[in-house]
């Protein structure tokens, strides 16, 4: 069976553990040191009982001393037959010679210790030899010594011993049943919380909670856990919003490109290819018919250098579209006022551009997209901004672009644009984010209902993107 | 006189199984019987009560007289120094009768037993304890005599002639004591137990 260690227990069982082991370990050093109090208490009171008793019987035996009187000696220490526990006696004279002596019946081969004192207490061969001095008139005239048999105290020991062994068997059944009962208070919020963790673990679900509302340390640990995992949730729903958003602006540029190609092809079949087209069926009249007067024939070559000249146009028209020439040939600068004058023809707007003379190092995609923020934010101008008026800024300051697109239209709630449905597109202040970030730098929009709208760009240079 | 020639009989059997009674104790040698007898005297005094004032003013030494012998002059001459009842103990030869009311204590040894009758009558009524040797001496009105009985030394009690003399014989005296005399005296000795030690 595999050993486990106290480390990888239940807390539980580990409170269990701790608890009765102390409580085994203060148990048993309070028993044992009751148990040699007893003993050395139970000890001294017989010794003093029987020195008592010892200081009777030298003084009951002075007169036999006295006068060297056995008989009365040995009377006297007879009396100590109705003593259960004295085995044996023997009252000694001046010069520590034996007068009389007395044995408990069992006991007569039994001596006096070797050792023999005027008064006091020696143990010897498991009994207590208890020596009082017999006085008179101040003089030691002799001695009495008495055997105390240990039977007793070695009997009170066993039974101490017992009872004692019967006390701390219930009481360790008692304290396991009080620290069972209790530990649940440490153990079961712990084990709560432990739960939750395992949980939002294994299914990531950060919507469950560890419950508990007490104010010690595990209180705290729920409340920091319970706040981690809304945090959590909080992220979780951001992310998950964010993807949302990224899959539907994938979408989204899919939808918006097929419409620009079938755009630029609706574009070309209406207008350029039928520019084209009557061209050419005016140049076959013109080849068909050798008999065509000079007038007419100069009328049609006319026609067809204005068609020409409108396909140009148009031609002209569909690449600014497509990609301004201005930007590439002449920088973001020339591109912004091109753009304005885009703007101004196709959605009415009076837009001025400053700051165009602005030195940026060539960087052509970071170009590109400066230029399509400033198209879309055109475009949020001419769709929602309710004025006829913005206004396009470029600065430059420390390694730093900003570009700024205002109006003092209608403006808006800047904090609902986090909360508006995407899905059904509007991708182009989110688009502009994204691809700011892409740059390492921020978009910034300030608006207020009736107060107009700012959009701010600002961009590192020196940043990879 | 066929008394007091049982008395020395007596006595010199008594001498004789003290001796033999000494050698069976392994004693390096056989203690004389004044010497025991002079320690008997002794301690005599520590267990006897006399009456209020016969022992006179406390730096009075307590006499113990003997009446015609000087074999224990070196039994006694070991003693010398003792106290009893607070009070030095001295030893004393008498040599006449009246002599002997001076002391608290007296030994009749005399071997002749109308002397010792003479002593007796002479201290009678006196707080003097009266010691003599064997039975006789207490029907004649003597309080405390040396008995010899299984080659020892033992002592006999009279407690009403002591307490004729106003003399209390302690408890324990007597518990060594063959007591003689009414059963009366003997309680009444045996009450005076108390301060006599």
């Amino acid at each position: 069976m595999k050993r486990i260690r106290f480390r990888d227990m239940p807390i539980s069982i580990k409170i269990m553990i701790i608890n009765l082991t102390a409580c085994a370990v203060c148990l048993g050093v309070a028993c044992g040191a009751f148990l040699v109090y007893d003993q050395i208490a139970f000890r001294r009171d017989t010794e003093n009982s029987t020195h008592a008793l010892a200081r009777v019987m030298a003084d009951n035996s002075t007169a036999a001393i006295a006068f060297d009187d056995q008989e009365t000696a040995t009377r006297v220490l007879e009396a100590l037959e109705r003593e259960p526990e004295i085995l044996l006696a023997t009252l000694y004279d001046r010069r520590m010679k034996p007068l009389a002596s007395f044995h408990k019946a069992g006991w007569e081969g039994h001596k006096p210790p070797d050792v023999l004192l005027d008064a006091g207490t020696v143990y010897d061969q498991g009994r207590m030899c208890v020596f009082a001095p017999v006085i008179l008139d101040g003089e030691r005239i002799g001695t009495l010594h008495i055997s105390h048999s240990m039977r007793d105290a070695r009997l009170r020991f066993v039974r101490t011993v017992v009872v004692l062994a019967a006390i701390l068997a219930l009481s360790a059944i008692l304290a396991w049943v009080l620290v069972w009962r209790m530990q649940s208070r440490i153990s079961k919020p712990i084990r709560a919380l432990t739960d939750v963790a395992e949980h939002v673990a294994r299914e990531r679900d950060y919507t469950r909670r560890a419950s508990g509302g007490s104010r010690d340390e595990i209180g705290t640990l729920v409340g920091v856990f319970n706040t981690m995992l809304d945090r959590l949730e909080e992220r979780d729903v951001a992310v998950r919003d964010y993807q949302s958003k990224l899959r539907s602006m994938a979408s989204q540029i899919l939808l918006t490109e097929e419409r620009e190609r079938r755009r630029i092809s609706t574009g070309l079949h209406d207008s350029i290819c039928q520019y084209l087209w009557v061209a050419s069926m005016r140049l076959k009249r013109l080849n068909d018919n050798e008999t065509i007067d000079p007038d007419e024939s100069r009328q049609i070559l006319r026609d067809v250098l204005l068609m020409l000249d409108d396909s140009m146009k148009e031609v002209r028209s569909f690449m600014f579209q497509l990609s301004p020439p201005s930007l590439y040939d002449l920088g973001l600068g020339a591109a912004l006022v091109s753009l304005s004058r885009e703007a101004e023809q196709r959605y009415g707007l009076d837009v001025q551009v400053r700051g165009q003379d602005v030195a940026i190092a060539h960087n052509e995609e970071l170009n590109v997209f400066l230029y399509r923020a400033a198209n879309e934010a055109l475009k949020n101008v001419y769709k929602y901004a309710e004025t006829g008026k913005a206004e396009i800024q470029v600065e430059l300051e420390d390694h730093l672009v900003r570009l700024t697109v205002s109006d003092d239209g209608a403006g808006f709630d800047p904090e609902a644009l986090d909360t508006r449905d995407f899905t059904t597109g509007g991708f182009g202040l989110f688009s502009i984010r994204e691809r700011a970030r892409n740059f390492h730098g921020r978009l910034e929009v300030t608006s207020k209902p009736g107060r107009g709208t700012t959009i701010a760009l600002e961009i590192p240079l020196q940043s990879d993107g | 006189m066929r008394g007091a020639t049982a008395a020395y009989a007596a006595l010199g059997l008594a001498l004789l199984l003290s001796a033999a009674a000494a050698a069976q104790r392994n004693d390096p040698a056989p203690v004389p019987e004044e010497d025991i007898k002079s320690v008997f005297l002794y301690n005599f005094s520590r267990f006897v009560r006399w009456p209020d004032g016969a022992l006179g003013p406390p730096s009075t030494p307590l006499r113990i007289g003997v009446l015609n012998t000087a074999a224990f002059e070196k039994s006694f001459q070991r003693l010398a120094g003792k106290t009893a009842q607070g009070r030095p103990v001295v030893f004393v030869h008498c040599r006449r009768i009246e002599e002997l009311r001076q002391c608290a204590i007296v030994y009749l040894n005399a071997r002749d037993d109308l002397l010792i009758k003479r002593a007796l009558t002479a201290l009678s009524g006196h707080p003097v304890l009266t010691v003599g040797d064997g039975p006789d001496f207490l029907r004649w009105g003597g309080m405390l005599s040396f008995t010899h009985r299984e080659n020892r030394i033992r002592l006999a009690a009279n407690p009403a002639a002591a307490a004729d003399a106003g003399i209390r014989l302690g408890a324990r005296l007597l518990q060594v004591c063959d007591v003689h005399g009414p059963p009366d005296a003997q309680r009444n000795g045996t009450a005076a137990e108390g301060g006599s030690s």
